[in-house]
This record gives C-alpha cells, sequence and structure tokens, in this order.
C-alpha cells in the first residue's frame, strides 16, 4: 500500500514533463514593481498532478499552511451537470497537500455530498483524508465597515476562524454576473438570508421575489465586491478544465476544455486571468471592477506575477 | 417579473421517470430529488430565475450510474404553461444544436439532449460523450417523451417571425430570456408581456409586446433617452419614427414602436437594419 506522501510525491514526478520549468517559467513571467500578485497555471489532462505543480509553482502548500494550522476549503460542488462544478481531482488534491503540510484540522465550508467525491478515481487512495474531513453550519455575523452595498453578513465561522482559508472554484457562465468563479464563490460561504442580500440589498422580501435575483446585476456585482471585503483567500485553485460557457451556472451547456489548473494568492487576479476562457474581458465586468474599486486586487494583469506553460 | 404556478397537492413527476427495465444496466443513485416552487433556489441557485421568469412549477432530479461509473443527469421541469416550457427550451438549446425528433422540440448536443413537450422542459446530460452514454441518453429521453402529453400551439407571438432563412429563434418572457438574445443589450426595455427574437442570415429581429400601446411608447421613448446617454452607443437618432444608434461592436441597431409592439433590428449595416425593422412594424400592423 502506498501512503499518501508518497503518492502526491509520485504524482509530481509523474507528471514532470508539464512542469514548468525556470528557464520557461521567466520566459512567459510578466514582473512588475509589485511582486504582491502571484499566479502560476499549468494545462494539460491530470489535473491532480497539474493542481500539486500550479501550487508548488506558488511556493508549494507548505507557504500557505503550516503544521498546526486549521484550513477551510470552499469548493463549488453543487452542482451536477459537467462543467458545473470543481473537478474533485482537484480538489483532492489540495486537501492531500494541506494534510501533508501538516495541517491539524480541515474544514470543508459548504457541505459537500458522497456523490462529489465518487466523481474522482484519486477516491480510494485518498478516502482515509476525505473521511477525516470536518463541516460545521455556525455561522457568525461580520461587520463589514468598507462596504458599499453590503455592510453586514453572516458567514461560515469555519471560514472566518481558520488560520489558512483556500477558496476552490470553476471558471464558468453565469446568467447574472456573466460569469462565476472566485469571488463569487464567497457566496457558498454566506447564509442563505446574506445570499439574499447580496442579490436585492435592504429592499422587502415580497417585492424581492418577484423582481427576480438579477434584477439588479449593480447591486449584486458589489455586493460580491463587499462581500470578499470579509475575508480574502490566502489561496485560490481555480479550475479551468472542462468549463460551462453557456447556459450558467446550472448547465446543461456548451462546454469548453482549456485543461488548465490556476493558484494564485489573490481572488481578484485569479477572476481576471480565467474569464479569458469564456471570451470575456475583465475590464467588462462589473464584479471585478468593484473589488479594483476597494483595492484588494490588481489594476491590470501587468500587477501579476504569471507562472504559465 | 417572475411567475410561480400553484401546484396541486400530491401530485409529483415522479412517475415520469423510465421505468427500469427499459434502463439495462443503468441505476438510480440514492432517490429522485424534486422541487417546488422557490425550492428550485436549493437545487440551482443562480439558474432557477430563468425558470422563474417564465413560470416554473416543480423540478425532478435523478441521477444514474452505468456500470463504469458513467453518469447521467435527468432533469425534469414542470412549467406553468406550454409557452413556459417552449421559451425555456429556446433560450437554452445553444446555436451548435442538432435537431431531434423527439417532443415538440429537441436538440442533441455532444453530452446532453433537451427538449419540450406540452408543460414540460427536460434536460438529460451525461458525464461524457462516449457513445455509450450518448445512446442511453436518448434512450431515456424518448422514454420520458413517450409519457408526456403534448400541446397544439407555439406561443402565438412566434408568427410574427417570417420563416424564410429563421436560423433559429426564441421565445420571451423578461429580461432574462431578452439577454439571452446576444445582439441585445438596449437598458430601459423593461415591463413586456412577452417576446420573440428571430435570427437570419444578416440581421436579427426581435419582437416585444406591451399590454398596451400606450404602455410600449412609454418604454420606447425611455429607452430614447437611455440610449442617447448610454456611452455604448453612439450616433442615436430618430428619424420617421425609428430609432437608431450604432452599438460597441460596430452593428446598427434600430428601434420602432407599432402599437403594444417595440421591434427592435441588428444589422451590420444600417440598410438591412432599418428595412428589417421597418418591414417587421409593418407586420404588426397587417
Amino acid at each position: 500500500m502506498i501512503d499518501r506522501r508518497k503518492f502526491v510525491k509520485s504524482c509530481v514526478v509523474a507528471g514532470a514533463g508539464v512542469i514548468v520549468g525556470p528557464s520557461l517559467s521567466r520566459a512567459f513571467t510578466r514582473t512588475s514593481d509589485s511582486t504582491k500578485f502571484e499566479l502560476a497555471s499549468v494545462v494539460g489532462d491530470r489535473y491532480f498532478e497539474n493542481t500539486l505543480k500550479a501550487v508548488n509553482e506558488l511556493g508549494g502548500m507548505q507557504k500557505f499552511v503550516r503544521k498546526g494550522n486549521t484550513v477551510g476549503m470552499l469548493i463549488n460542488n453543487t452542482m451536477d451537470n459537467a462543467g458545473t462544478f470543481t473537478n474533485p481531482d482537484i480538489s483532492l488534491a489540495v486537501l492531500a497537500m494541506c494534510v501533508d503540510a501538516g495541517a491539524r484540522q480541515i474544514f470543508m465550508i459548504h457541505p459537500t455530498s458522497r456523490r462529489y467525491w465518487q466523481r474522482s478515481a484519486f477516491l480510494e487512495k485518498l478516502r482515509s483524508e476525505v473521511e477525516g474531513l470536518q463541516y460545521s453550519d455556525e455561522t457568525i455575523d461580520v461587520k463589514i465597515d468598507r462596504g458599499k452595498s453590503l455592510k453586514t453578513a453572516t458567514i461560515s465561522k469555519c471560514l472566518m476562524t481558520c488560520d489558512v482559508f483556500i477558496n476552490i472554484p470553476i471558471i464558468k457562465d453565469h446568467k447574472g454576473t456573466k460569469y462565476t468563479c472566485t469571488m463569487k464563490n464567497m457566496m457558498g460561504g454566506c447564509s442563505g438570508s446574506s445570499c439574499q442580500r447580496i442579490h436585492f440589498g435592504d429592499s422587502p422580501g415580497l417585492l424581492n421575489m418577484f423582481k427576480g435575483y438579477y434584477s439588479n446585476v449593480e447591486l449584486l456585482s458589489q455586493s460580491i465586491a463587499d462581500v470578499n471585503l470579509a475575508r480574502q483567500p490566502d489561496l485560490c485553485v481555480v479550475d479551468a478544465t472542462v468549463i460551462l460557457a453557456t447556459n450558467g451556472p446550472s448547465g446543461p451547456g456548451e462546454l469548453r476544455t482549456p485543461r488548465e489548473v490556476i493558484a494564485a494568492t489573490n481572488c481578484v487576479a485569479a477572476d481576471m486571468y480565467a474569464t479569458r476562457h469564456l471570451g470575456l474581458n475583465w475590464e467588462d465586468l462589473l464584479v471585478i471592477r468593484y473589488a479594483q474599486q476597494h483595492g484588494y486586487g490588481p489594476r491590470s494583469l501587468k500587477d501579476v506575477q504569471i507562472k504559465a506553460e | 417579473m417572475m411567475h410561480w404556478a400553484v401546484q396541486e397537492q400530491g401530485v409529483t413527476l415522479l412517475h415520469l421517470l423510465p421505468r427500469s427495465e427499459v434502463l439495462g444496466e443503468w441505476a438510480l443513485t440514492d432517490s429522485a430529488r424534486t422541487y417546488q416552487g422557490r425550492d428550485l433556489y436549493l437545487f440551482i441557485d443562480g439558474g432557477a430565475d430563468l425558470f422563474m421568469e417564465y413560470g416554473f412549477r416543480q423540478a425532478l432530479a435523478a441521477e444514474y450510474h452505468g456500470h463504469r461509473n458513467e453518469v447521467i443527469n435527468l432533469e425534469i421541469y414542470e412549467m406553468a404553461d406550454p409557452g413556459a416550457a417552449c421559451g425555456v427550451y429556446s433560450v437554452r438549446c445553444g446555436d451548435d444544436a442538432i435537431p431531434m425528433d423527439i417532443g415538440q422540440g429537441a436538440s442533441g448536443h455532444s453530452y446532453y439532449i433537451m427538449f419540450w413537450k406540452g408543460n414540460y422542459y427536460v434536460s438529460v446530460s451525461g458525464s461524457d460523450s462516449t457513445p455509450e452514454v450518448r445512446k442511453w441518453l436518448e434512450v431515456i429521453a424518448r422514454a420520458i417523451d413517450r409519457t408526456l402529453a403534448g400541446s397544439e400551439h407555439l406561443p402565438s407571438i412566434h408568427r410574427l417571425l417570417s420563416n424564410e432563412n429563421l436560423l433559429k429563434w426564441e421565445y420571451i418572457r423578461g429580461s432574462l430570456g431578452l439577454s439571452s438574445v446576444d445582439v441585445i443589450d438596449v437598458r430601459g426595455l423593461e415591463g413586456f408581456s412577452e417576446g420573440v427574437a428571430g435570427t437570419y442570415k444578416d440581421h436579427t429581429i426581435v419582437y416585444l409586446r406591451w399590454s398596451g400601446s400606450k404602455e410600449a411608447a412609454r418604454c420606447f421613448d425611455d429607452v430614447g433617452r437611455t440610449l442617447k446617454s448610454d456611452a455604448r452607443f453612439r450616433n442615436s437618432t430618430v428619424r420617421n419614427g425609428t430609432l437608431t444608434a450604432v452599438e460597441a461592436r460596430g452593428r446598427v441597431i434600430c428601434l420602432r414602436q407599432s402599437e403594444s409592439y417595440i421591434v427592435l433590428a441588428v444589422a451590420s449595416g444600417d440598410s438591412v437594419a432599418r428595412a428589417s425593422c421597418e418591414e417587421a412594424a409593418r407586420s404588426i400592423r397587417e
């Protein structure tokens, strides 16, 4: 029986052909005065291995998770159609890295069904790690002083209190905000009533029922930018392998296959980079523009140190 | 505007599930899930609004596993009326659809089939697009088709579209449906009760209907003002009752009010857009 540590190591070695080497990395690295924002991208069909490589390109999981840390993982895992949920190979790779880095407790911020993990061929090898995952539905009320439309939110206590918060979304089409990725995934860590307020603000509930969830996309976009002020991820791992390009977010619809795993240190940078796969310009996306106005993301991709094949 | 239909007590969609004898080695995973009214948000939070806009009653979701761990997801939506089912299908079926003889409108794609029939919109999607999965997508879709009753007519507004060279059409009941017509991003087009969009080789036509001519006129005036102040449009002018502007991608958009309708035409050239718009407005009066 091969143990997890050896298994993860062997995966990296097995996929060494697609690891971005130092010279290639430099060739595709755009540096600027700011080294605050880092992003690594690996393209290929071995999503588990490529997730390990992308995080290694940022310095490895031990850069983010220290021995004894608690980790909160926020995975987009609620839907069933192809291209609508984060590939579980990617989530399992992140989980394996966190365990290897010495995480004391790993929490799922959003409940995860057995069906979700069963979609991965890696489940058998990592079954005990999956069984060790914890979930709590405890929430806390968070004041968002700098929020423009959202001043308070009820958010998962795990998300707010864990030592390391890892956001693991899929980039895909979305009927309201045009795309969903890291920043919108944060709604998965919010209570139902907060999600309603993110959509509608403080206007009366009955009226909202008839207006629809996307009756005010500007408010929705601003609120998403606001809620990300509560806590930003320490690490983002974005699934851009097989993604839904139409009929989002639930599908089924047109699938695109960029086969890319993206790791980033900043949620805005991750979204700015990933939206290209939907044929969108990030300049046109309100969620990104409002996040930039809050000042927690790069103003341009030139401000991001990108390591890509 | 969103619509909920009152659900008859105790009537679920479970009886529509294909019987096990037609499913070969495919087995239902867990039990099928059902969602009524606002519960749809629990199933497709973020995707439910479109169904609500058209008029939603209830949905059923089931998952089948094949012997090689392939998965087929089945979703059956009971809508408020045939127009709602037809409308949802029309905006979701996509551009690359291959027509199929299932239900009253069906399209096959690499990994899914969707169709509508009567009050129902159905999607069957696979975890991959292997021939085995595709074969069973069709088996399941046809089995459900056999259990559903059809309706006689398409939404009557559909008749306004000329069938000549029509590539695709979409039936609209609100802003989300309208936003699916990718050529249109005009702000202020609100309050209409229904519409239909037709895509032709060199232009797109959209008819939107209000409850009366006064309401349509009010919206037409609002859109005129909005277009003038919207930085995404330029050269906004009104000539002989036709409002014309050029959008960011360089295409020309023409709008005209005719009775309780507003007609929009979009084309790459001014003359095609204007002629299409005026002809469409004439067709309403006739």
